[in-house]
């Protein structure tokens, strides 16, 4: 009876505790450890949202950033307005100006009369038939000034600023020249040109040197692929347990084999932002890289490669790994196709305060009109690198947080695009050889990754990159550059 | 989804299936965790394994659905039994002689709260406890103890013995037993 009274009391008491439970607590811990139908599809999704993922990344690099023709956008006549001041009688440069019979090329503007010290009267874009490069234009446009538009601007700002300076010493000069005084307003007013001065001031033009110093720049023409070299992936992994909950959940089979240390196969697709650094050992050259670095049209850089990753126990592990990235460039290079030709367009006067006295100063206005040609280079470099790295990886749950090093041999393989021959007509380029020395260089950079352990077999990250080359790239003999990169891509780790 | 269908899904792997059984059970599988666990973190640890298994496994039951409870009762048993034998230290005596006083009957059983009772359970030595546990509350006969603990069947009868004479002996010192007005 006691015995029964006690079992009795003792069976309906504890069966009746009942202690309270954190169900969603208990279900995320084993939610990822019990066999699921939809689990064992997944692989398979993710493979195929690899592959996707993957024929993306070539469809863009193949049809987008693969446009390697080059198009001559248009060309323009570039009309300036130009006060010279010279004697008339003796204004024997118009005969001389081997340019005068190219009259095809000449645009005459509206005269401006009126003078403003302080306005630089420019009239550009108004559109000129296309030039050609080739026959007896060439020779003429080559003894012209071939300079790009911006070039040509500053030059011509230039070019006036030494002949007012000129003015101002050669009126100095005059110690007994009368001026007649005029005040400004009155000439602005009645718009008269009223040569006031008895004696001839001889202004000397810019020399014909001086005018087409930029000639010399006609070697900048000569465009040499732009290296860049994009940087791979670090292969960082580990196989630690989440936590000891999951650790006792692995049969004994499962723990030998996942506390091994192991190989794994990585695939990787990025996609970079890059700051390039230009630099030239010839003056000639400085014109040209400084357009190129203005009129850059920033495109991203891809890569796509496959790596195998040795991972130890601790965390440690050591990749090494193959790519092929692609460089894209975009830039719009302007050059003068056409003869600066100077033409008269009216007489006009400058006022002036010499020694405190108002007087004017009679010359021309002349226009100076040149042919520009923009043209749109979209060059592709194709580099193979081969990343070898180390690193540290740190398991928070599923998640994964990667930190490593690496450093890349970068093997300058091909060039396609558009570029100059020596005698500056434009080429298409497809070669293996373009002149590069240094084809291998090294890369140095760090890498941060997060993502995210799907499977024993599988895991997915997300990455950061940055790296900076450790030696310059030289083109030809002339130009050379280094670059820094900072990329974002995706990589799949298949533990083997 | 009834409890029989919903067994079906999880035999076909289904997730919401699975999830569906899992808030069903699951506070009754902890309780029996706990009585076979000695705290809390234990008895979470023993409950996920349990479950693991239960899903892992669940295509191998085939019997009535009044079965089903049972049935994953045991697996819970079973894996909390094989962290206690896993930890175990100490080897007690199986051999131990009852000394049950059938005499002495007090009725003062139905005044006891589950607190006293398990005050008193805790006073047991484990080996005690657990086997009169699985003879008590879980219904097991002592063959089946013998099994799971790895002892003899008399060993099973010998320490439910001792465990109930134990706790007669910790109720009479609490004086639970001599109460004047109960007795």
């Amino acid at each position: 009876m006691s015995r029964n009274k006690i079992d009795d009391i003792t069976r309906s008491h504890l069966l009746a505790e009942s202690h309270d439970l954190d169900k969603n607590a208990i279900w995320d811990e084993i939610k990822h450890k019990i066999p699921r139908k939809k689990k064992r599809r997944r692989p398979f999704i993710i493979l195929f949202g690899i592959g996707i993922l993957i024929l993306s990344g070539l469809l863009i690099i193949n049809f987008i950033f693969n446009k390697d023709q080059n198009v001559i956008l248009n060309d323009k006549a570039n009309s300036s307005l130009k006060e010279i001041f010279v004697d008339k009688k003796n204004d024997s440069y118009e005969e001389g100006n081997p340019n005068s019979n190219l009259s095809h090329q000449m645009e005459i503007e509206e005269a401006i009369t009126s003078w403003d010290a302080n306005k630089e009267i420019v009239k550009n874009e108004t559109s000129k038939e296309s030039s050609n490069l080739d026959g007896v234009n060439r020779n003429k446009i080559l003894k012209s000034i071939l300079i790009d538009k911006y070039r040509a601007e500053q030059n011509f700002i230039k070019n006036r600023d030494v002949v007012i300076n000129e003015t101002e010493i050669l009126l100095n000069n005059i110690g007994n020249t009368e001026f007649k005084n005029r005040k400004t307003s009155e000439f602005v007013t009645e718009n008269k040109r009223e040569p006031m001065e008895t004696n001839v001031i001889d202004l000397k033009q810019p020399t014909l040197l001086e005018q087409h110093q930029d000639l010399l720049d006609s070697r900048a023409l000569s465009q040499f692929p732009i290296l860049e070299n994009k940087l791979s992936e670090v292969y960082l992994e580990n196989n630690k347990y989440p936590n000891i909950l999951e650790y006792l959940a692995f049969s004994d089979d499962d723990k030998n084999n996942n506390d091994k240390a192991k190989f794994s196969i990585i695939s990787f697709i990025n996609y970079y932002n890059y700051n390039r650094f230009l630099d030239t050992n010839d003056q000639e050259l400085s014109s040209y890289i400084e357009n190129k670095k203005a009129k850059e049209l920033k495109r991203f850089g891809s890569e796509i490669g496959l790596g195998l990753k040795y991972t130890m126990n601790n965390g440690i592990n050591f990749g090494i790994g193959i790519s092929k990235l692609q460089i894209n460039e975009r830039f719009i290079h302007s050059q003068v196709v056409g003869s600066t030709v100077q033409s008269v367009v009216s007489d006009t006067a400058k006022f002036r305060v010499v020694n405190g006295i108002r007087t004017y100063i009679s010359g021309t206005l002349k226009e100076v009109t040149t042919t520009t040609r923009f043209i749109e280079h979209t060059n592709k470099h194709i580099f193979f690198s081969i990343p070898i790295s180390a690193g540290y990886q740190k398991k928070f749950g599923n998640y994964l947080l990667t930190g490593s090093l690496q450093y890349d041999f970068n093997v300058s393989y091909n060039f396609k695009g558009y570029s100059f021959d020596p005698s500056n007509k434009l080429n298409t380029i497809n070669s293996q050889s373009f002149g590069l020395s240094n084809r291998v260089t090294g890369l140095i950079g760090g890498n941060l990754s997060l993502g995210k352990q799907f499977s024993n077999r599988l895991s997915m990250q997300f990455t950061m990159n940055y790296k900076q080359q450790l030696g310059n790239i030289w083109i030809g003999d002339r130009i050379n550059q280094s670059y820094r990169v900072l990329g974002a891509g995706v990589k799949a780790e298949f533990n083997l | 989804m009834d409890i029989d269908n919903c067994i079906k899904a999880c035999q076909q792997y289904e997730a919401s299936a699975q999830r569906e059984l899992y808030d069903h059970y699951v506070d009754r599988l902890y309780n029996v965790s706990m009585r076979y666990s000695k705290d809390k973190h234990e008895a979470k640890d023993v409950l996920q394994d349990a479950l693991i298994k239960i899903f892992k496994n669940i295509g191998q039951f085939s019997g009535p659905e009044n079965k089903f409870l049972p049935w994953m009762n045991r697996i819970v048993i079973n894996t909390a039994l094989a962290k206690y034998n896993k930890n175990k230290k100490t080897v007690y005596s199986d051999f131990e002689h009852s000394n049950e006083d059938m005499s002495q009957d007090p009725v003062i059983y139905d005044k006891l709260e589950l607190e006293d009772i398990k005050a008193s359970m805790e006073k047991l030595p484990s080996h005690l406890k657990i086997t009169f546990k699985l003879f008590v509350v879980d219904g097991f006969k002592h063959d089946e103890i013998a099994s799971l603990l790895k002892i003899e069947a008399s060993s099973s009868r010998a320490r439910v013995s001792r465990a109930r004479s134990i706790l007669r002996k910790i109720l009479s010192n609490e004086n639970f037993l001599s109460c004047p007005e109960i007795k």
